[in-house]
């Protein structure tokens, strides 16, 4: 229960640093700043595969809202859902996965997070971009903004999840 | 039985991913700008507000920008007012009679304003009570901006320029020849306009205001400058042209109402596949 109470306060967290914080963020058309995905990425090694579709739902649905963009959120975080458990089998040592540990840096050691956030990420701009335009005209921009956008947000998720290392060491392992 | 028991349990969680990825998929495909902007007004009745109090403090710091910008628009409508003024033939009791006006404007500001997506809204603080309903056009100066797609009582949403899915016509200022312009969902300081007729003397440098086949927009409204052109199958330019409107900085924006639009738009209508 109070797993759950800390997951919906991260997740109400999330949101409201993307839409108060991040969504105000415009320094140039070439930088959309998402943390969204944050909230999948942290969900522990041994959630559930079905209640992380559910969870990746939810989350989309919350986003298109917020973002104006009906479906297009929902499909791309459904979609992590499904992935993330063979991307971490891909990235973690095996005697992980089953644990009830979030899956933070600390944990799962810098390189491995960071390889991990950035498939995580990368596979978001490029579905978010793609699904948004359903055009493969000016394709060299729309990289440059997919490769851009997925840098800076993944270092932005790198550094928020930094003081959960420590509250996962305490608690949670 | 069993084996079919087998083999559901194998793949349950597949079918559960197929199974909401179809819900999310025929969300997406029925979805349009207008549901989606209707979400935004129900959002912007609850968070309104605080949208407000955030853009206020991120266009805080660019007020000086602003109040010059407004400045110098207000010396050239005083400058184009003397002009015409000075025409002793035209009966300006009746001129400015605001019943007669073909376009009156409503000032709004900004209070939320997206421009980093491939589909982006402007919602301003004037709504249905303040006489702003849907498809007039916002302006910035004399600039294009984007038109308003709903309204609730206080609110609106427009459809930004910047959006994959704004659509409406242009021209050469001094031309006939008309092409559609649209935005390539990457540069926000530029946009397009395509199949003008290969006839049209168009070069780079020249400027693409709005034409008088719109619904939405006044005639001669600036929207870009051409940079580069592009003759397609030897039938039609292809433009990319620089636009006027500073998207990053929008505050102070103009409401225009056409006055015949539903008179214009309802004739329209009774001719099938006008």
């Amino acid at each position: 229960m109070v797993r759950f109470i800390e997951y919906l306060a991260l997740y109400i967290l999330i949101v409201f640093l993307q839409m108060i914080l991040f969504d105000n963020i415009q320094i140039t058309g070439y930088l959309n700043i998402i943390i969204y995905p944050l909230f999948l990425i942290l969900l522990p090694f041994n959630t559930n595969r079905i209640i992380l579709l559910f969870l990746g739902a939810v989350l989309g649905l919350t986003a298109d809202i917020i973002s104006c963009s009906f479906g297009v959120y929902s499909i791309v975080f459904i979609f992590l859902g499904f992935v993330r458990p063979f991307l971490l089998r891909l990235f973690v040592k095996t005697d992980l996965e089953d644990s009830p540990a979030m899956p933070v840096s600390g944990v799962m050691g810098a390189a491995s997070f960071l390889q991990y956030l950035f498939v995580i990420m990368f596979l978001t701009f490029v579905s978010v971009t793609f699904l948004e335009r359903l055009t493969l005209d000016y394709l060299w921009v729309a990289m440059l903004k997919i490769l851009v956008s997925t840098v800076v947000s993944s270092l932005i998720i790198y550094f928020l999840q930094l003081p959960l290392n420590k509250l996962n060491k305490n608690t949670w392992i | 039985m069993y084996r079919l028991f087998e083999f559901v349990k194998r793949v349950y969680v597949f079918i559960v991913f197929i199974a909401l990825e179809i819900l999310a998929v025929s969300y997406y495909q029925r979805s349009s700008i207008y549901t989606n902007a209707k979400i935004v007004v129900a959002v912007n009745s609850v968070t309104g507000g605080l949208q407000e109090e955030i853009y206020d403090m991120k266009t805080f710091f660019l007020l000086r920008n602003e109040n010059e910008r407004l400045n110098d628009e207000i010396a050239v409508l005083r400058n184009k007012l003397a002009q015409f003024e000075s025409d002793s033939t035209v009966n300006w009791t009746e001129f400015y009679d605001s019943t007669t006006l073909k376009y009156s404007y409503i000032p709004a500001n900004v209070v939320n304003n997206s421009y980093v997506k491939q589909n982006n809204y402007i919602t301003i603080n004037k709504g249905t009570v303040d006489g702003v309903s849907e498809s007039m056009s916002i302006l910035v100066g004399e600039n294009i901006v984007g038109y308003v797609i709903t309204s609730s009582e206080n609110y609106s949403v427009g459809i930004s320029l910047l959006n994959t899915n704004f659509k409406t016509s242009g021209q050469e200022i001094n031309g006939k020849y008309t092409g559609a312009i649209g935005w390539n969902g990457v540069d926000i300081k530029k946009a397009t306009i395509s199949e003008i007729p290969k006839y049209a003397e168009i070069n780079v440098g020249d400027t693409i205001v709005t034409t008088n086949f719109s619904s939405k927009f006044p005639q001669g409204i600036k929207i870009g400058v051409i940079e580069s052109l592009e003759l397609i199958n030897a039938t039609y330019y292809n433009a990319e042209m620089s636009l006027f409107a500073d998207f990053t900085t929008l505050d102070n924006v103009s409401i225009v109402n056409f006055r015949d639009y539903y008179e214009k738009t309802e004739l329209e209508s009774r001719i099938e596949g006008y």
